[in-house]
């Protein structure tokens, strides 16, 4: 399982693609692509060009009871902040 | 220190309406994100894991009240209240927004700083002794040097797309606390025969992935042929450098590759057909700065007051500060007083706004409105009165900055790690916070003596790991968090890269290991052996049988 | 890579000609690129350097065309008969030209024109023309902006270069006197 994140261009933070296509600060809103996710990668590509957010990337994620949760620690401390 | 003239001003100002300008056209799309990137980074932006972060330069570590209270200020209108010193006299901001950026730099060059090639290809601010002015042992005032350097290298048009990032640093003392043996350059003052001012030139050291110490391609550069010979280098390396690979871009690699004897060929060979041009006519200029350096109005002061000796008598906490944490001056009746930023549990190098208006406050009333601060994340009042220690510890302890651990083992040089920065592979501050709890007890870190711990989050080593006593490096193993331990290492006059002294340790464990590692030393040392002493003296061997011996 | 993007059908005879980004105007480049093995024709040409000792003889204005990994001190010898020496830039982020560029304008002396081309942004405008180049084949964005932009940004710069602009400590010198 795998969810679109990127960097918000204008305030660098962390967002998620849901299911809308929009940009969510909320990880649990990501939309979640079961097998090949590289459509949605490229139509995300579109709001590089448009100067909303930057750095689209690929990550792994599970489910969880409250929902869609990153899968390794990086993106973890990205979707719930620093550690400390 | 230095004051800023119009001319400084002017640039600043310059400077802050081109970057927003810049900010406007990559928000409006005019430009990509890998166009605006170099640039940003040039006015010290990076877009890290959570949002933005501003890396602010304290040219060569030297601020006054006014220059730190606005740092608290920006920190607190544009962050979150607080900021992080780093290892490079950086102060880094780690909540920024892109479309607030150009007003924090207005405000920074409101109090004529910048925050100007903190990063990015170019040549990055110039870093010096922080005891520069006061050291005991000083030659010559590094930070002339320093600002001549600064200015020669700012938005320099010949060197700001280099193959790699580059630093200089200077020192006055033959101590050398500036790390001069692993920077791209590193100059240490000294004087001929006759009584003149030059530098040895030390080129291509560097830590990262290939740690080197640097060569010494000059003895003795004579004071007035230092630009002209800097841009030799540059120009050198500006063309052989390798572009290929950017972990071989660094001038180091290039030193290693063609050997020094050529490099200094070369040097010589561009420097001579340089030595002409007008940088080699500063002298005026070098006169100009360094009458900002001149000697403060040292009032007399009873190097043993009484108010002074009585609570260091009666009261043990403030005795052990001032053993671990103030330093000899050159002026009798004063000393350098260092304020660690590394409270039992905190996070190495971070102050709160308040923290930093409270020291501001410190060094206004104390210290002749002047403050340093140290490539070990620490700050440093450097002109106070004996007399005047005990009022100072009072409000450090107030404000929780009186940790009487300055280059014991709780005085941990720690780099963002995974917590923030975008390159990491593994987190350093917890780790830094664990150790520190685990040695909160003040007589056994006083015990234990000089013990450097240095932990970076990946190779890039911004937290120094390879010159530490005890170096840690962050790894990624199968998604877990590991760390390699180096020992040996030293960044001072004897510049060591540590030795790596077997497998990463799991995060669980890498606490017990440093313990051990400790305990060890405690268990071997002879005489005043400090823990590099013994480990020098004995080798890694017992170091490691006992750090991986089951517990 | 960015590929010159202002290409215009302009001389009479229908040929193409590439403007080329000069004294802060935009003006035909009267000079025609030969590359590989192409005839070197007459009138105005810029040559790969590998061809230069075949075309330094004939009697019509003559360019070269340098890699930023060439040596420009081998140009030494012809440099008094070239009207043009091409630098360029791989990539915006590889600076070896401006090097190039100070040498042969400070060590050489030299007094033509000294041509960027490449990925050439208006963001770096202001540091070619301080290295010593005077023409400029934009990759993107309007010229004469960026030109304008590259000229009035910085009232004064901290260094001397290949320009004519007073440095500060030399400024701050006369200013003291
Ligand atoms: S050492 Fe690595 S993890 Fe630490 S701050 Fe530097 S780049 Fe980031």
């Amino acid at each position: 399982m795998q969810s679109l994140t990127a960097n918000r261009l204008d305030d660098g933070a962390v967002v998620y693609r849901t299911k809308l296509e929009t940009w969510s600060r909320n990880v649990h809103d990501a939309a979640v692509f079961e097998n090949d996710a590289s459509a949605a990668l490229e139509e995300a590509g579109s709001d590089v060009i448009r100067a909303l957010v930057v750095g689209v990337e690929l990550i792994d994620v599970t489910m969880t009871d409250t929902g869609t949760t990153p899968v390794s620690l990086r993106e973890k401390i990205r979707a719930f902040g620093p550690t400390i | 220190m230095y004051q800023y003239d119009q001319i400084d001003r002017n640039f600043v100002d310059e400077r802050v309406a081109q970057f927003r300008d810049q900010i406007a056209r990559r928000l409006s799309g005019e430009l990509t994100e890998e166009e605006f990137r170099p640039l940003r980074l040039t006015n010290g932006l990076y877009l890290q894991l959570h949002a933005y972060m501003l890396r602010i330069a304290i040219p060569y570590g030297t601020l006054n009240s006014r220059q730190l209270e606005t740092l608290a200020e920006i920190a607190r209108k544009y962050d979150r209240g607080y900021g992080h010193f780093t290892t490079r006299q950086n102060l880094q901001l780690n909540w920024i927004r892109l479309d607030q950026a150009g007003d924090a730099l207005a405000d920074l060059a409101d109090a004529d700083m910048h925050a100007l090639q903190t990063s990015g290809n170019c040549i990055r601010n110039v870093t010096a002794d922080h005891w520069a002015g006061v050291a005991p042992d000083e030659v010559a005032d590094p930070r002339v040097y320093a600002e001549l350097i600064r200015q020669w290298s700012s938005l320099h048009p010949e060197f700001s797309y280099l193959p790699r990032k580059f630093k200089i640093a200077v020192t006055g003392s033959p101590a050398d606390r500036a790390a001069t043996r692993v920077h791209d350059i590193g100059l240490v003052l000294k004087r001929d025969d006759a009584g003149q001012i030059g530098f040895e030139v030390i080129v291509g050291g560097g830590l990262g992935r290939t740690p080197m110490i640097g060569k010494t391609i000059r003895d003795f550069l004579p004071e007035a042929q230092l630009l002209p010979y800097l841009e030799a280098i540059l120009r050198v390396y500006n063309l052989a450098g390798r572009r290929d690979n950017m972990y071989k871009a660094r001038i180091k690699i290039l030193v290693h590759e063609i050997g020094t004897e050529e490099m200094s060929r070369r040097v010589e060979a561009e420097f001579a057909k340089n030595i002409d041009s007008v940088l080699a006519n500063v002298q005026d200029e070098v006169a100009r700065i360094a009458s900002y350096f001149t000697k403060l109005p040292y009032g007399p002061s009873d190097p043993n007051p009484e108010s002074y000796a009585l609570r260091r008598k009666s009261d043990p906490a403030f005795r052990r500060w001032v053993i671990s944490n103030t330093f000899p001056h050159k002026i009798a009746g004063y000393c350098i007083a260092e304020i660690s930023l590394k409270p039992t549990g905190g996070i190495p190098g971070d102050a709160t706004s308040a923290q930093m208006i409270a020291v501001a406050a410190l060094a206004r009333q104390y210290s002749h409105d002047e403050l340093r601060v140290t490539h070990t994340q620490n700050l440093v009042l450097p002109h106070v009165k004996m007399s005047d220690l005990p009022a100072i510890y009072d409000v450090l302890a107030a404000q929780k900055l009186d940790a009487p651990n300055v280059n014991k083992v709780g005085d941990i040089i720690a780099c963002p790690g995974l917590d923030y920065c975008a390159l990491a592979n593994a987190r350093s501050i917890p780790v830094a916070q664990r150790i520190s709890e685990r040695f909160a007890d003040v007589d056994r870190a006083h015990d234990l003596g000089e013990v450097k711990i240095k932990i970076s989050g990946c190779i890039n080593a911004c937290g120094h790991h390879h010159v530490g006593h005890i170096g840690l490096l962050g790894v990624d193993k199968n998604g877990e968090e590991f760390y390699q331990i180096t020992l040996g290492g030293s960044e001072a006059a004897d510049a060591t890269i540590g030795t790596l002294l077997g497998p990463a340790i799991s995060s669980d464990q890498i606490v017990d290991t440093v313990e051990k590692i400790l305990t060890a030393y405690a268990d071997l040392r002879q005489g005043n052996e400090r823990f590099l002493d013994t480990y020098r003296r004995l080798g890694a061997k017992p170091f490691k049988e006992r750090a991986y011996a089951a517990a | 890579m960015l590929q010159p993007d202002r290409i215009y059908a302009a001389k009479s005879d229908e040929t193409l000609t590439n403007l080329i980004l000069k004294g802060g105007v935009e003006i035909p480049d009267r000079f025609t690129r030969i590359t590989g093995d192409e005839p070197i024709m007459e009138g105005p040409v810029i040559v790969d350097l590998g061809r230069l000792d075949a075309a330094i003889g004939a009697n019509h204005p003559l360019g070269v065309a340098l890699a930023n990994t060439d040596d420009v001190s081998v140009l030494a010898p012809y440099l008094a008969r070239l009207d043009v020496v091409v630098l360029h830039f791989p990539k915006f982020t590889d600076g070896r030209a401006y090097s190039q560029a100070r040498i042969l304008r400070q060590q050489f002396g030299y007094r033509g024109e000294i041509r960027a081309t490449g990925q050439v942004l208006p963001d770096q405008l202001a540091f070619m023309h301080r290295c010593g180049f005077d023409a400029f084949v934009l990759a993107k964005g309007d010229p004469v902006t960026a030109w304008d932009r590259a000229m009035t940004t910085f009232s004064r710069h901290y260094q001397p270069a290949s320009d004519t602009s007073v440095p500060a400590f030399i400024r701050r010198r006369e200013n003291a006197k």
